[in-house]
């Protein structure tokens, strides 16, 4: 909490107005911050002098209840996350468990979750976009925004059955294979999508009163933000090309064909711009994926192992071998062997991993999560120092905290 | 690895238009009624653009995967297909699942006495329909389940039975879905 600096009216500036600091709080739920977040501010007129933010404001131990449970039942749990791109969240948890059991992933699954989590991604980075207009009162491109994430949450559903709580990947392969006729609708989608970034990029990049609010405020230097741990496009924006895609390539990143947008300063207009180039970037990974998933049609989707994956509906029916292997996978867990392992992916917002240690027995001895979105707000009043009031809200939007990943 | 870095380009050096304020609106205007006549066209001619439904009246239809709330199959003769078996009560993350076993002297000699699921603690992830072996517990298609108190939302065996030709496209996905 800070305290207000308060100086007493002495002689010399008797008959002017009086100069006390004045402490604003801003949250748990204000409108806009959309997340549940504190912001205490102290200010001189409008600049920012100090700034505490109190984060903690959704924590539910999502860490220790995943050790509550078998592996399979903390993939629901990572939904809650990063509720804008749940599926890089069960990706994320689902690529450490399987680094400890060291499996080797069939080709179409390894497609079908990058073109995944590149929806995924679309998913949130249209989120914040069109958050961050409304939020400066910008009503119109806030709409065309959602509605390209509409379309994008559509094909969303169409993949894992749900438009939010995805429960999509699994712990060696995925829920289920895209349904016939999702590579044409996704296609289509897409094309949808890019004209309404067209329109979108029309009524905002270049419009003076937007560009007057983002340019030149919350910047944050190169070496803080490396200090800082910080990743994702906000590391990029300061000119730092790291992405986790391409500094350790999973899944088959390594074969697409993508670029990795930086900026030059480092304010929020840098940051929108990155991330804008960013949703481009998911469109054409999502177009190399489409021709290799039509091609795999009916290759499998998940390893072949009982052990690790469920085995399927049919062959529990007639089969006593495997009607055996579920109960045992259902009621004791898979059984991962003992160890630890860590496991980054690039999220939205930058490196979100999973480090989980087993004791070989079919409940993880502990998982821990690397979210982003908690490292990127410790800044936050590094950023706004010296700023305006009203510098917070397209500074906290390109931060894009999100309660649930930050405070799990 | 292909690929490259590129630096964004920033448009801040704004030429007069922009610095006029006026000519943007313009711009603004002509975007924001273009998507106007394209919409009231979509209208017109009936093929909807917009998101917008009305939503009690008009509702959207689901693709095939979609998970609504957990319901049980029904046989011919309005029993369970369920055999209590308990593994989706095992599979369920949030424990909602409630089950008296009883056996009898039937063809299939075991079958759940009391199956609850509590709704209000559900979160439609569909483990239970993964975990099933005998695709007695399905997701169906409906997500209505808003009420005033708290009892009705701990659905009991008759309010969740269904039969399979109510819940025909679910299970044929499950059929082609869940083979593997
Ligand atoms: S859908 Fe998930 S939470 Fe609901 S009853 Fe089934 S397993 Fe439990
Ligand atoms: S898993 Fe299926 S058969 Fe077993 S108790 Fe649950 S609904 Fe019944």
């Amino acid at each position: 909490m800070v305290e207000p600096a308060r100086k007493s009216p002495s002689d010399e500036n008797a008959g002017q107005l009086p100069t006390d600091r004045q402490v604003l709080n801003m949250g748990p739920s204000h409108p806009a911050t959309h997340g549940t977040v504190k912001f205490t501010v102290e200010l001189d007129g409008e600049t920012i002098t100090a700034m505490d933010v109190a984060v903690g404001y959704l924590h539910r131990a999502f860490e220790k209840e995943c050790e509550s449970g078998t592996y399979y039942q903390a993939i629901p749990y990572t939904d809650r996350l990063n509720y804008n791109s749940a599926i890089l969240s069960n990706l994320a948890y689902c690529m450490a468990v399987e680094k400890l059991l060291e499996l080797e992933l069939p080709l179409r699954c390894q497609w079908l979750r990058v073109l995944a989590s590149e929806l995924s991604r679309m998913g949130d980075h249209l989120t914040r976009l069109g958050a961050a207009c409304l939020e400066l009162g910008a009503m119109t491109p806030f709409l065309y925004g959602i509605e390209a994430r509409e379309i994008n949450w559509d094909l969303q559903e169409m993949l894992c059955g749900a438009r939010v709580t995805s429960n999509y990947i699994r712990i060696g392969g995925l829920q289920s294979d895209a349904r016939p006729g999702f590579e044409d609708r996704c296609q289509e989608s897409l094309d949808r999508i890019e004209t309404l970034l067209v329109d979108f990029d029309k009524m905002i990049t270049a419009n003076r009163i937007f560009v007057d609010r983002f340019r030149d405020t919350g910047i944050l230097s190169k070496e803080r933000c490396i200090a800082f741990g910080i990743t994702g496009p906000l590391l990029r924006a300061v000119g730092v090309p790291y992405d986790v895609r391409k500094a350790e390539p999973y899944l088959v990143y390594d074969e697409l064909d993508f670029d990795v947008p930086i900026g030059s300063r480092g304010d929020n207009y840098d940051r929108f711009l990155v991330v804008q180039e960013e949703l481009g970037q998911s469109i054409r990974i999502i177009r190399q994926c489409l021709p290799v998933v039509r091609k795999t049609v009916g290759e499998p989707v998940n390893v072949a192992d009982p052990r690790v994956r469920w085995p399927g509906k049919d062959r529990v029916f007639g089969r006593m071998e495997e009607l055996i292997q579920l109960f045992k996978g259902v009621t004791e867990g898979i059984k991962v062997p003992a160890g630890e392992a860590y496991c980054a992916i690039e999220s939205p917002n930058g490196e979100l991993g999973f480090y989980i240690v087993s004791d070989g027995s079919g409940k993880p001895y502990k998982v821990r999560c690397r979210p982003p979105s908690f490292v990127n707000t410790q800044p936050l009043a590094e950023m706004l120092q010296g700023g305006l009031l009203a510098d917070i809200i397209p500074t906290f939007d390109m931060v894009n905290m999100i309660g649930g990943e930050c405070d799990r | 690895m292909p690929g490259k870095v590129v630096r964004v380009r920033r448009r801040e050096r704004l030429g007069l238009a922009q610095r006029l304020y006026l000519p943007n609106i313009f711009v603004g205007l002509y975007v924001t009624a273009r998507h106007f006549f394209r919409n009231l066209w979509g209208y017109i001619v009936g093929r909807k653009r917009t998101f917008v439904v009305q939503y009690p009246e008009e509702q959207v239809d689901y693709p095939d995967a979609f998970r609504g709330h957990p319901v049980l199959v029904a046989l011919e003769n309005g029993e369970p297909k369920c055999v209590a078996c308990g593994l989706c009560e095992f599979a369920c993350p949030t424990d909602c699942i409630t089950i008296i076993p009883e056996e009898t002297d039937a063809a299939i000699e075991r079958y759940p006495r009391e199956f609850d699921i509590d709704m209000s603690r559900c979160m439609f992830c569909g483990l239970c329909e993964e975990a099933c072996p005998e695709e007695a517990i399905v997701m169906s298609r409906s997500v209505e389940l808003a009420t005033y108190e708290r009892e009705p939302m701990l659905l009991h065996k008759k309010d969740l039975l269904r039969t399979e030709e109510q819940l025909g496209r679910r299970i044929d996905y499950m059929r082609e879905e869940y083979a593997r």
